[in-house]
C-alpha cells in the first residue's frame, strides 16, 4: 500500500501515514490512527499522572491514604491493602453492553465505579509520601522507585541507594542532583552519563572518576572544566569549588552552563541501535522515531520511556518489558496483543481496558485479575465473546463517541483525554511537552488549580546560611520559603519546602549546599537538558560539513549539534 | 504459571551482561571506598 496523508483531528495538521504503518495496522487488524502520531502521544500522556499526591480516603476501610487522585475525581479509590485484597471482585460491577449509547460512553460510566488502586505500592517498607513504589525501603517523597533503598525526592530511581534530587537512573549510590545518570557513585548535579564516580556538574561523561565541570569526555581523571592537571594540581584546585557553599554552586554552574553551550553536542543518543531515528535509544533494531526506547526495543515506532525486550510494536508509552504487538497502550508491560489500552501485566488479546492482569480476552474491562473473555467486567462464555466483540466494534464504527470538542471517537482511537482523571499540569505530558497554563486551556486539556495551602513561612531564602557546616539542626522545624514562590512559576511550585532530618544529615555528610527551591521547582531544573519527544530536520553546525539529520534538539535550542561523523572524529 | 517463568528467563538471558556491567561497577565503588583512587 502506497503512503497515505490525512488531516489530524486534533490538531488539524497533515501527516503521513507510511506503507509499513499500514503493513503494521493490517497486521493487528486495525484502522488507521486519525490523530497524528504527536497527538496520539500527548492523548496517551493525558492518561498518566506525574508528580502530584492527593490524600483521600479508602472508600473500602475509610483510612486517609495518599495517591495519584484528587479528591474531586468521581472515582472508587481503595488504598492498597484493600485493593489487593479478596473482599472485592471486579466482575461485581459488570454491565451488559447497551447498543443504544456509544460504548465509550458506557466503558467510562462503568469506570467511575470499578475500584481503582490510590497508588501502587508493593513490597515496601517506610516509603512516605512516595507514588509507585516497588521493593523499596525508607524512600521519601519519590515517584517509580523500583528496588532503591533510602532515596529522598527521586524520580524514577531503578536499583540506588542513598540518593537525594537524582532522577531516571540506575545503580546510583550517594547522588544528588543528577538525571539520566547510571551506575555513578558520589557525584553531584550529573546529567546523562555512566559509571562516574566522585565528580561533579558531568553532562555525557563516561567512565570518569575526581572530575569537575566535565562535557563529553570519555575514561578520564583529575579534570577541571575539561581541562586535565595532575593528581595534586586537581586536590589544589578542587578545594576552591567547595560544594557545602551555595554561592560556589552557582559560581560553578554559570561557568558549566557556559562550557555546556560552547561545547558540540551529538545529534542523538543512540548507541549500540542500527536502523533507529530518534533520541536515547540503546540496544535497539529498527526503531523509528523512537525515544528513550531501552534495552531491546525491535521493529518499534513511536514509542516513548518504554523498552526491555518490547518489540513489533507501535505507539507504546511506558511499557514493554517482554512484550510484542502492542498498538495505542501505555504503562502495559509482559503482555502480547493489547490495544488502546492502559496499565496492566501478563495480559493477552486486550482491548480497549485498564489495569488488567493475568488475562486474556477482554474488551472495555477495568481492573479485572486473572479473568478471560469479559466484556464491561461481565462474564461471557467463548463463543459468546467472539460473537459479541464484532459487533461492538461494528457499533463503536456506527454509533462512535464525540467529544465536546467535536472530535469523533470510532473504534481505533486510545481513551478520550476528557475522561481522563488527570488535568495537564498533573499528567505526564506537562513533563515532556511544558505548556504553559494558558495553552494548555486552551488546547481543551484542562488545568488543575492549586489549592491556596496557606503555609507560614518562618524562613525566607535569603536567610539560610550559604555554607552547610553553618546550618543548625533547627532548620528541620522551619518552613522555608521556595525562590520561586514570589515569581510565576508554571512548575508546579508549592511555594514553600522543608528540610526533614534523614536529608539534613545527608547534606552535612556529602557536604551540600542546602537547596533554595522547593522539590518540584529543584526537578524542573534538572531536567533542563532534556530534549522534547520530537525530531527535527536540522545540519550539522560544523563549518565544514553539509551532513543533515534528524535530532530531538529543536531550532531554538542554543547547543552546537554535529553529526555522527564529526562528534567522533572530535571527540573519539 | 510456566509464562511467568519463561519471561523471567528470556528477561534474564538477554540482561545478564548488563547485570555484570553493573556488578562490576559496584565492586569499583567498593574498590573506591576501600582504597580510594590508587590502583
Amino acid at each position: 500500500m502506497n503512503s497515505e496523508t490525512k488531516v489530524c483531528q486534533n490538531c488539524k495538521k497533515d501527516f503521513v501515514i507510511e506503507p509499513d504503518d499500514f503493513a503494521f495496522y493490517e497486521k493487528i487488524k486495525v484502522p488507521a490512527p486519525t490523530f497524528c502520531s504527536e497527538c496520539r502521544m500527548m492523548r496517551r500522556l493525558l492518561w498518566r499522572q506525574h508528580r502530584t499526591v492527593y490524600k483521600r480516603p479508602c472508600m473500602m476501610c475509610g483510612i486517609e491514604t495518599f495517591g495519584i487522585y484528587h479528591p474531586s475525581v468521581e472515582m472508587n479509590i481503595f488504598c492498597s491493602e484493600c485493593w489487593r485484597s479478596d473482599k472485592w471482585d471486579s466482575r461485581d460491577y459488570g454491565i451488559e453492553v447497551d447498543f443504544l449509547r456509544p460504548f465509550l460512553d458506557q466503558m467510562f460510566e462503568l469506570r467511575k465505579k470499578v475500584p481503582a488502586e490510590s497508588s501502587y505500592t508493593l513490597n515496601s517498607i517506610n516509603c512516605r509520601y512516595c507514588i509507585v513504589v516497588i521493593d523499596s525501603k525508607d524512600c521519601y517523597f519519590c515517584f517509580g522507585s523500583i528496588n532503591s533503598k533510602s532515596c529522598l525526592y527521586c524520580f524514577a530511581p531503578f536499583l540506588s541507594f542513598n540518593c537525594i534530587d537524582s532522577d531516571v537512573g540506575r545503580n546510583m549510590d550517594s547522588a544528588y542532583g543528577c538525571y539520566n545518570s547510571s551506575s555513578i557513585f558520589r557525584t553531584q548535579y550529573v546529567y546523562f552519563s555512566e559509571e562516574c564516580i566522585s565528580s561533579s556538574f558531568l553532562f555525557n561523561c563516561i567512565g570518569c572518576s575526581d572530575c569537575f565541570g566535565c562535557i563529553n569526555l570519555k575514561s578520564k581523571k583529575y579534570h577541571i572544566f575539561n581541562e586535565p592537571f595532575t593528581q595534586e594540581e586537581y586536590k589544589q584546585k578542587i578545594k576552591y569549588w567547595d560544594m557545602g557553599s551555595y554561592a560556589k554552586v552557582k559560581e560553578a554552574e554559570e561557568k558549566f552552563n557556559e562550557i555546556y553551550y560552547a561545547t558540540p553536542h551529538k545529534y542523538a543518543h543512540i548507541i549500540n541501535s542500527p536502523d533507529s531515528v530518534g533520541d536515547n535509544i540503546i540496544g535497539g533494531k529498527n526503531c523509528k522515531q523512537c525515544f528513550m526506547a531501552l534495552f531491546g526495543v525491535e521493529n518499534c515506532k513511536y514509542i516513548l520511556s518504554s523498552g526491555l525486550l518490547l518489540r513489533d510494536s507501535q505507539d507504546v508509552s511506558f511499557g514493554g518489558s517482554n512484550s510484542q504487538l502492542m498498538y495505542e497502550t501505555s504503562g502495559t508491560e509482559e503482555s502480547k496483543s493489547i490495544f488502546f489500552s492502559r496499565g496492566g501485566k501478563v495480559c493477552s488479546d486486550v482491548q480497549y481496558s485498564e489495569n488488567c492482569t493475568n488475562s486474556s480476552n477482554l474488551f472495555g474491562c477495568f481492573q479485572m485479575r486473572n479473568r478471560s473473555y469479559c466484556i464491561l467486567n461481565k462474564q461471557y462464555k467463548k463463543e459468546e465473546y467472539e460473537v459479541l466483540v464484532p459487533k461492538i466494534i461494528e457499533h463503536m464504527n456506527k454509533m462512535p463517541y464525540i467529544s465536546p470538542r467535536g472530535i469523533v471517537y470510532k473504534y481505533g482511537e486510545f481513551f478520550p483525554i476528557e475522561f481522563s482523571p488527570w488535568k495537564y499540569n498533573e499528567a505526564y505530558a506537562f513533563d515532556f511537552i511544558p505548556l504553559s497554563r494558558k495553552e494548555a486551556v486552551d488546547q481543551g486539556f484542562g488545568w488543575r488549580e492549586e489549592k491556596q495551602k496557606g503555609y507560614v513561612i518562618t524562613k525566607k531564602v535569603s536567610e539560610l546560611p550559604d555554607h552547610i557546616k553553618d546550618v543548625s539542626d533547627s532548620i528541620t522545624q522551619e518552613i522555608i520559603e521556595c525562590a520561586h514562590a514570589e515569581s510565576e512559576c508554571d512548575e508546579l511550585c508549592s511555594k514553600a519546602f522543608r528540610i526533614v532530618s534523614d536529608e539534613l544529615e545527608y547534606y552535612r555528610k556529602m557536604n551540600i549546599a542546602l537547596p533554595r527551591l522547593c522539590p518540584n521547582c529543584r526537578y524542573s531544573q534538572r531536567k533542563r537538558f532534556k530534549t522534547t519527544p520530537k525530531l527535527y530536520h536540522r545540519t550539522c553546525m560544523k563549518s565544514s560539513c553539509k551532513n543533515e539529520f534528524e535530532t530531538a534538539y529543536s531550532y531554538d535550542r542554543k547547543e552546537i549539534i554535529y553529526c555522527d561523523t564529526c562528534y567522533k572524529v572530535d571527540f573519539l | 504459571m510456566m509464562k511467568n517463568i519463561k519471561i523471567k528467563i528470556e528477561k534474564l538471558k538477554y540482561f545478564f551482561p548488563i547485570i555484570c556491567k553493573m556488578v562490576k561497577f559496584r565492586i569499583k565503588v567498593w574498590w573506591y571506598k576501600k582504597y580510594g583512587n590508587k590502583r
